[in-house]
């Protein structure tokens, strides 16, 4: 077992207390079968930008202009419809593919800080998708189209409640799960953990750390055509401050290190299933839903808080630190014996 | 042309600032009316509140991401407090909200390892996360009619915010340059272990940078505030991006100890002249965002590349 699927493990432990948590202080509603797909269904959008996200924080990096690439491609994937869905489709994908690729050569070949070009390409990205939308929400192709039924339906039920969304999240889970176990996948590891001794292996890193830009920015354009199929129409302002905060919140309590070099798909996606039960319990107990950036921006904060205190310089998370709080009474449970 | 060139080595900001208005008074006639001066003199004054603080904390080798959410914080909390007890503990109270969130974002830089733009990434939405439930994300309307007035007086066709950002930026300068405490801010920048080893109270010198930075967040919300008659939940939206860029292009090092407030200073108004060109040449508002943005990014790529290496801090005089 390595090191990072240990950690995915352990998070799995702590959703299931949280899970349990939830149940008890909604007395048993929350793991009704229609809840639970509720939860599954509302936090797909979340989930294809935390694992774009992860790709990015992986390789030490952070990018802030994913959510406004899931803007922009709402706007692109509705005013593209005249010319077919699949067109409309992969223009939308094409442009976050852009900007990604923008990104990724700004981070890589001028050595700024990732959050200040992605800070950067955020605002460009949203004002580009206010100039294409012209201000307000799209419903309409350019030449009048409607949008089409089967992007509309994606969310729709299907037989054993897999509706195409999730398929298509899973497929997305799982290619990104098989691409990890690539070598290129491995070298995206090494990169994060160490840049330098990664370029001293021989790995290019500049071209890796760019190809996880730009796979980022194309899964927060495919989130962007979620986002159209479940509200219906194209919104420049999607999302917005919750949706970035949401993502990177995932990450970190998925265990992944800002620092790079650390954590997993899988554990990302239980991280996005946690932050989905935390946001559902919130609800329960009646916490105003304009609160919902104060308690990302906390979470944020304790997930990186305890990686930053755990022992061991690699994984953590929530889980590694309630680990190292519990080696001090079990020695026996300390992780540097091993 | 010799002493030209002289003067474009020691103050780019500043050549590059005069050359740009130069430019604009030439391409467009409404350049030098008093209307348009008297918006180029508020609206990057405001912004210029913002750099100072932002240029205090990149010294520090920091960054604040949070500052346009406490506008938002600080300007809902000047409102309240001038609605119920008047202009003075209004200002007041709007600038202690922006220097207890520094605070607070100074304290857990200085005292965790969790980097500084995460630090504030998660501020930015702990307080418009409160700023927008203090209010149930509407506006609040000042009632107080003496905050209003201050903001909307001119002296000499001057808005007198401008005139508190020159007095600020005067003291803060004199402040870094000559005191003790004010050069720790390089020293921390500079190297943090050397400075803490030669006895520079580093925890101290950072937290003093965030809240300084919180601060003039709140005297900006107070301003902001007083011209518009509300205080909105949604204001300072992407105003650290500004800031940010204005720290940068006016000679602030993202790897700190490096630069000075007359740089930064004009490099807000480098941004604010470049605005104001955008806005007169008659561009669709949205494209305005866009073309400002790429502006901003090249502007940064240029001078991280250019100014920041040079043009380190003078020395202090030998006594």
């Amino acid at each position: 077992m390595t090191n990072d699927q240990r950690d995915a493990y352990r998070t799995i432990i702590v959703f299931a207390v949280i899970v349990v948590i939830a149940a008890v202080v909604s007395s048993g509603t929350s793991l009704q079968p229609g809840n639970i797909h509720n939860l599954i269904q509302q936090n797909l959008i979340i989930c294809l930008l935390a694992i774009a996200q992860f790709y990015v924080v992986l390789n030490g990096g952070i990018d802030l202009s994913l959510a406004a690439i899931a803007a922009l491609s709402t706007v692109v994937v509705v005013l593209l419809q005249d010319y077919g869905l699949l067109v409309a489709c992969l223009g939308a994908i094409g442009t976050g593919l852009t900007i990604g690729l923008v990104n990724g050569l700004l981070v890589t070949l001028l050595k700024l800080p990732a959050f200040l070009v992605t800070l950067g390409t955020m605002q460009i990205t949203y004002s580009l998708a206010k100039a294409v939308s012209g201000g307000g929400t799209v419903r309409n192709g350019a030449a009048g189209a409607e949008i089409s039924p089967s992007l509309l339906g994606l969310y729709d039920d299907a037989p054993l409640g897999l509706s195409n969304a999730l398929v298509l999240v899973l497929v997305v889970i799982g290619a990104s799960m098989l691409f990890f176990r690539t070598s290129v996948g491995h070298f995206l590891y090494q990169i994060g953990a160490n840049p330098r001794a990664a370029h001293n292996a021989g790995i290019r890193v500049a071209p890796h750390q760019v190809a996880s830009y730009v796979i980022a920015g194309g899964l927060a354009a495919l989130a962007g055509c979620l986002f159209v199929s479940r509200v219906g129409y194209g919104d420049p302002q999607a999302g917005g401050l919750v949706l970035i905060l949401d993502a990177i919140a995932a990450v970190t309590v998925g265990g992944a290190s800002l620092f790079g070099g650390a954590g997993s798909v899988l554990a990302t996606v239980v991280g996005v299933l946690i932050i989905g039960v935390v946001n559902n319990l919130l609800n329960v107990i009646g916490i105003p839903a304009t609160l919902q950036p104060t308690i990302k921006g906390i979470v944020i904060l304790c997930a990186v808080y305890v990686y930053t205190q755990s022992v061991s310089s690699k994984g953590g998370g929530l889980s590694g630190w309630l680990r190292d709080a519990a080696a001090k009474f079990v020695p026996s449970m300390s992780r540097r014996k091993r | 042309m010799q002493t030209l060139r002289h003067a474009f080595r020691s103050q780019p900001q500043l050549a590059i600032l005069l050359l740009l208005i130069a430019i604009a008074s030439l391409s467009f006639d409404k350049f030098i009316s008093p209307l348009n001066l008297s918006a180029l003199g508020f609206q990057p004054a405001l912004i210029g509140f913002l750099v100072l603080g932002q240029f205090l904390v990149v010294l520090t080798r920091g960054i604040d991401l949070s500052q346009g959410s406490i506008v938002a914080v600080a300007g809902m909390a000047a409102a309240v407090a001038a609605n119920q007890f008047g202009a003075v503990p209004g200002a007041a109270a709007g600038i202690a909200a922006g220097i207890l969130i520094g605070a607070v974002n100074g304290g857990i830089v200085a005292w965790t390892r969790i980097p500084p733009f995460v630090v504030t990434l998660g501020m930015m939405g702990i307080a418009r996360g409160i700023a927008l439930t203090v209010t149930e994300s509407a506006p609040i309307k000042l009632t107080d009619k003496a905050l209003i007035t201050i903001a909307w007086t001119k002296l000499l066709a001057v808005p007198v915010a401008s005139w508190t950002l020159l007095v600020v930026s005067v003291l803060l300068a004199i402040f870094l340059s000559r005191h003790i405490f004010g050069r720790h801010f390089y020293a921390v920048g500079g190297h943090e272990e050397h400075a803490r080893l030669s006895g520079v109270n580093s925890r101290g010198v950072k937290v003093l940078a965030y809240a300084l930075s919180g601060g003039f967040c709140g005297i900006a919300a107070v301003f902001l505030t007083a011209r518009l008659g509300t205080g909105h939940p949604l204001s300072g939206n992407a105003w650290e991006l500004e800031s940010i860029a204005a720290a940068i292009i006016g000679g602030a090092g993202l790897l700190g100890g490096t630069g000075r407030v007359l740089g930064v200073i004009c490099g807000v108004f480098i941004l604010g002249v470049v605005d104001s060109m955008i806005n007169l040449a008659g561009i669709s508002p949205y494209l305005q965002g866009t073309l400002k943005g790429c502006i901003i990014l090249v502007a940064v790529i240029l001078s991280a590349r250019t100014f920041s290496t040079g043009a380190p801090p003078r020395p202090l005089a030998k006594t």
